[in-house]
């Protein structure tokens, strides 16, 4: 289970708004952030992964806590182990493919074949290419291979089929799913998109206009939002 | 047919000078470049001003300042007379004066390499577990080799072809401070037309091959392109 509620001033064109986020995220499936662009689901996975600073607030975990205002906590983002995909830029450019997900490796950590990592994303051949030598669709994949490489149990995907086809956005969805169930992981996936909440998620964290963001049932949620 | 039989020293002492000049800059320019990338505040833009002064002033400007300061009337000549230095017409004096006025075309490349590096890098390889001096030594620095290169390219052109500043805080002492630019300026004065034709021979060569070198970098085929 995760547990969120946190509040970030966030900057707009014009004024300073108030992000609040309350949520009991279920420990398996995928959950889809939804809301317009803007509206603050970078904001709020970068305060999750600890990239930025909540206000105040309070996120956990499993029994981990990784933020409390009151206790004072703030975890570093290099322990909290979250995988993080973005829309683009996921890859180093300098490194191949398996060089790119032998990255997440840790020190002690070693061992994990990358090449069986590849084979699970249908991308075995491909380990000598350089990033620039892919698809946006297969660099994706790779990022994903990276997160199975990285071992982490909370995965968050910020808009990542956007700039991605429909046949590449099938499969895309399949291995999430297929991956989400074999490794047992809680995803969040962000996205403005009615037909991938639709094909993909399991449960909605609704961000509104007023900016507050609140957990919906799927079914629930697509009758408020139709 | 060119006279070859020259005095090398000068030609010894423009390298000397080039490449330490291209090394500390870079050792300094580069946690500069850095901090300017990330800095957002209108004394950014006064920094960026004074970094990039030596661009637009004439180095006899600078070296005359730098020659107040260094002299022991000024506060800094004297302290630095109290501890048994003096940097006017010194090879240290000369460096230092080399570093100043090649601040920007070291700081310049590696400031922009910097900001074109997407923010996303940093951010996932701390969420790898990466911290800040690994990511920087192990995802930034590696995708930023033509900015890197660019630097210390054009600071070392530049620094061979230093003549104003050079001769001012230098004073063109054989052995000492008397590089290859000074060399030609000396033996032209003393119509030495053949040592001068080598020298001037020696750094158009030198500076061609940098331009080439230079243009090569800028156009070899972007394998790691940073979109």
């Amino acid at each position: 289970m995760l547990f969120v509620e946190l509040y970030k001033q966030i900057q707009t064109a014009d004024r300073a708004e108030q992000l609040l986020v309350e949520a009991h995220v279920p420990a398996e499936g995928i959950t889809a952030v939804y809301g317009r662009s803007g509206i603050g689901k970078s904001t709020f996975f970068n305060c999750l992964a600890g990239l930025l600073e909540p206000d105040q607030g309070k996120v956990k975990f499993g029994d981990d806590i990784w933020y409390d205002s009151t206790e004072n906590v703030s975890l570093a983002v290099q322990q909290r182990n979250i995988g993080y995909i973005f829309q683009s830029n996921n890859l180093f450019p300098h490194l191949t493919v398996s060089e790119n997900v032998r990255f997440a490796l840790k020190k002690s950590d070693q061992s994990t074949d990358v090449s069986e990592l590849l084979r699970q994303v249908e991308l075995a051949d491909m380990a000598n290419r350089y990033p620039h030598q892919l698809s946006g669709g297969e660099q994706q994949k790779v990022a994903i291979a990276r997160m199975l490489a990285q071992k982490s149990r909370l995965v968050l995907m910020d808009e990542p089929f956007s700039a991605l086809d429909h046949v590449m956005r099938k499969k895309l969805f399949d291995l999430i799913k297929r991956f989400q169930q074999q490794y047992q992981l809680t995803i969040l996936i962000a996205t403005h998109d009615l037909q991938d909440i639709r094909a993909l998620a399991d449960h909605v964290l609704w961000i509104k206009e007023d900016r507050k963001g609140v957990m919906r049932d799927k079914e629930a949620f697509f009758k408020l939002v139709e | 047919m060119i006279e070859l039989m020259i005095d090398l020293m000068p030609i010894w002492l423009s390298l000397k000078l080039a490449f330490s000049t291209t090394l500390l800059l870079l050792l300094i320019g580069l946690p500069m470049a850095y901090l300017l990338s990330k800095w957002q505040s209108l004394g950014k833009t006064l920094v960026e001003s004074l970094i990039t002064l030596p661009i637009i002033l004439p180095s006899t400007v600078m070296g005359f300042y730098l020659l107040l300061a260094f002299s022991p009337e000024s506060w800094l000549g004297n302290l630095l007379q109290t501890v048994g230095i003096s940097l006017p017409f010194s090879f240290a004096g000369m460096l230092i004066a080399s570093l100043i006025y090649n601040l920007p075309f070291m700081v310049q490349p590696i400031q922009r390499g910097f900001e074109e590096i997407p923010k996303q890098y940093w951010q996932i390889a701390y969420t790898l577990g990466k911290s800040k001096t690994e990511t920087l030594f192990r995802v930034v620095l590696p995708n930023m080799k033509r900015a890197l290169l660019t630097g210390v390219i054009l600071t070392f052109a530049h620094t061979i072809g230093e003549f104003g500043i050079i001769l001012m805080i230098g004073g063109n002492i054989p052995g000492v401070t008397k590089v290859a630019s000074l060399a030609i300026y000396s033996d032209l004065e003393a119509m030495n037309y053949q040592a001068a034709h080598t020298y001037s021979l020696i750094l158009l060569i030198t500076s061609v091959l940098i331009i080439f070198l230079l243009n090569l970098i800028n156009q070899l085929k972007v394998q790691h392109a940073v979109r």
